[in-house]
């Protein structure tokens, strides 16, 4: 394994480790591209985007992890663009830099959302890996979420009282205790707009790895399926990591995700 | 700003260096990043005050310890010695490519505890910033393992199946292999053996009689010990999410004040 710490584009702005196998890789594979998650920098929370990269590099993959303008170690662009067209142009650059035909973008939470953007603007992404990207409630998550509340909180009496179960569906449940899911308030687009961009990928062939942790969000494996009915399913492969958090603080759901991605890259041809 | 690896072949530290705004300049510092969760907490506040060291006319270098950020190795490559050899390279490296004369460490909490440990290995560094430093190793193992147990309780309530319970050797998404406890549990910053810089400044936010007995015992070593007690954001000990922007302003003006320092 070889790893190159990267300044690029040409103003040097932008910061990245490459990490590649010790032999050229074959020329058919595509390069990943890791972007941040929220705010963390190009490390990715508990090391993820370092580990997965270095396991990769065994496998004969390249990767480039980086960092957005204005986050980790890159600096703020100076051309004034949007944060929005920054970050799809961030990734662009960070693209030319691998110099790779093709390109998976890999991305945890806001990374996974803004991945499917870049998507949509360059062809040279041929595929996504999606961790917590594009959640959407359906109703059958909401009731998991209030039934889960009512299991913790042995409050059985409630389940009697039917507007009880109707307001915790439209909450979600009580209000959580402090638990890191760290989503906060994401930039996603309305859910018909999201299949609508996700049904454009596919139909352009671009093949998608959409990764869930249980979390406040996402419930059960066929979510995704229900959220984006239209979607097409032989490009689409969904992981519910059940019992995973959001930032995959336990080492053994780190290790169910290096294997979940890395089963999923090296079938490609 | 310019990224690159240094150290060893095999063992390459990566490290982020920035020049000095004033141009020609022999002094030089390596900022020593505390570990785990506080180190992703503290990353914005590290680069801030990476660039207003710049500014204040320092040769700057911010790396990543072994097994840590995108330096070589895994979590488990980890150990309080190999960590205060980083340090140590850090300023070979700085001193190599810059020629600086004088150098300064900065640490935040368990980095605060190495930069001491490098100071004493090096006996090289004309100051040492302590920033909320982690004194008792101890007490700070049982803070991670008070918080990964309330980690873990708070997960559990938010699912219908316990999450797979964690090995022992970890805490909050870091390996803490047992070696490795037991090595941070026997150091503390009160049993230092030689004064880690003829200079030492303190820089804290709790009132903690720990810091008071620190300065204290650093003075009997010999050390000249200035401590600032300062207010802000703690950018350390939180959990993810929007507070790792948080750049705590008024300790970084004292740490910069503490290193620009002229004898």
């Amino acid at each position: 394994m070889i790893e190159r710490a990267l300044a690029f584009p040409a103003s040097a702005s932008l910061v990245g480790v490459l990490t590649a196998p010790d032999a050229a890789p074959a020329a058919a594979r595509p390069a990943v591209v890791w972007l941040n998650a929220g705010m963390l920098h190009r490390v990715g929370p508990n090391r993820l985007h370092v580990r997965i990269a270095r396991h990769l590099a065994t496998r004969g993959i390249t990767s480039l992890r980086f960092d957005l303008s204005g986050v980790g170690d890159s600096a703020p662009r100076r051309d004034g663009l949007p944060f929005r067209a920054a970050a799809v142009r961030d990734a662009q650059d960070a693209m030319d830099a691998v110099g790779a035909e093709r390109v998976v973008l890999a991305g945890i939470c806001s990374g996974a959302d803004l991945a499917c953007r870049v998507a949509l603007a360059d062809t040279r992404v041929a595929g996504l890996v999606l961790i917590d990207g594009l959640p959407y409630r359906t109703r059958r998550a909401s009731l998991h979420f209030a039934t889960t509340r009512l299991i913790h909180y042995g409050a059985w009496r409630k389940l009697f009282a039917p507007r009880a179960v109707a307001r915790l569906m439209r909450a979600g449940g009580p209000a959580a205790p402090t638990v890191s899911s760290g989503l906060g308030k994401r930039d996603i687009p309305p859910m018909a707009e999201a299949e609508t961009m996700l049904r454009t990928l596919t139909e352009r062939g671009v093949r998608i790895l959409a990764i869930y942790t249980e979390g406040r969000e996402y419930a059960y494996r066929r979510q995704f399926a229900h959220s984006f009915p239209s979607v097409r399913r032989d490009r689409v492969r969904v992981e519910y990591l059940e019992g995973a958090d959001h930032t995959f603080t336990l080492r053994a759901n780190q290790d169910r995700l290096v294997r979940t991605i890395e089963e999923w890259l090296t079938v490609w041809h | 700003m310019r990224p690159a690896y240094f150290g060893l072949p095999g063992r390459e530290l990566f490290g982020i260096y920035e020049a000095p705004a004033a141009g020609a300049s022999d002094r030089g510092v390596v900022l020593c990043h505390p570990h785990g969760r506080d180190y992703a907490a503290a990353f914005r506040a590290f680069r801030v005050l990476s660039g207003r060291l710049a500014a204040a006319g320092l040769h700057v270098l911010r790396f990543d310890y072994a097994g840590t950020g995108d330096s070589w190795g895994d979590a488990e490559d980890g150990s309080v010695a190999q960590w205060t050899e980083d340090i140590v390279t850090a300023i070979d490296a700085l001193h190599r490519a810059h020629g600086c004369g004088e150098i300064a460490l900065v640490g935040l909490r368990l980095g605060a505890m190495l930069a001491a440990l490098a100071g004493i290995e090096c006996q090289r560094a004309a100051r040492v910033v302590l920033w909320e430093p982690v004194v008792d190793g101890r007490e700070y193992v049982a803070d991670l393992q008070a918080r990964h147990r309330a980690w873990l309780a708070a997960e559990a309530r938010e699912r219908r199946r316990a999450p797979a319970l964690a090995q022992d050797d970890e805490l909050l998404g870091s390996r803490m292999t047992a070696p490795m406890r037991r090595d941070l549990e026997a150091r503390s910053l009160r049993a230092l053996p030689k004064a880690p810089a003829p200079h030492v400044a303190l820089v804290t936010q709790a009132a903690d009689p720990a810091y008071d007995a620190l300065a204290q015992h650093l003075r009997e070593l010999g050390s000249a010990v200035a401590h600032a007690r300062v207010t802000g954001a703690t950018v350390w000990n939180t959990t993810p999410g929007m507070e790792q922007g948080l750049v705590p302003s008024e300790a970084i003006r004292a740490i910069v004040d503490a290193v620009g320092a002229r004898r």
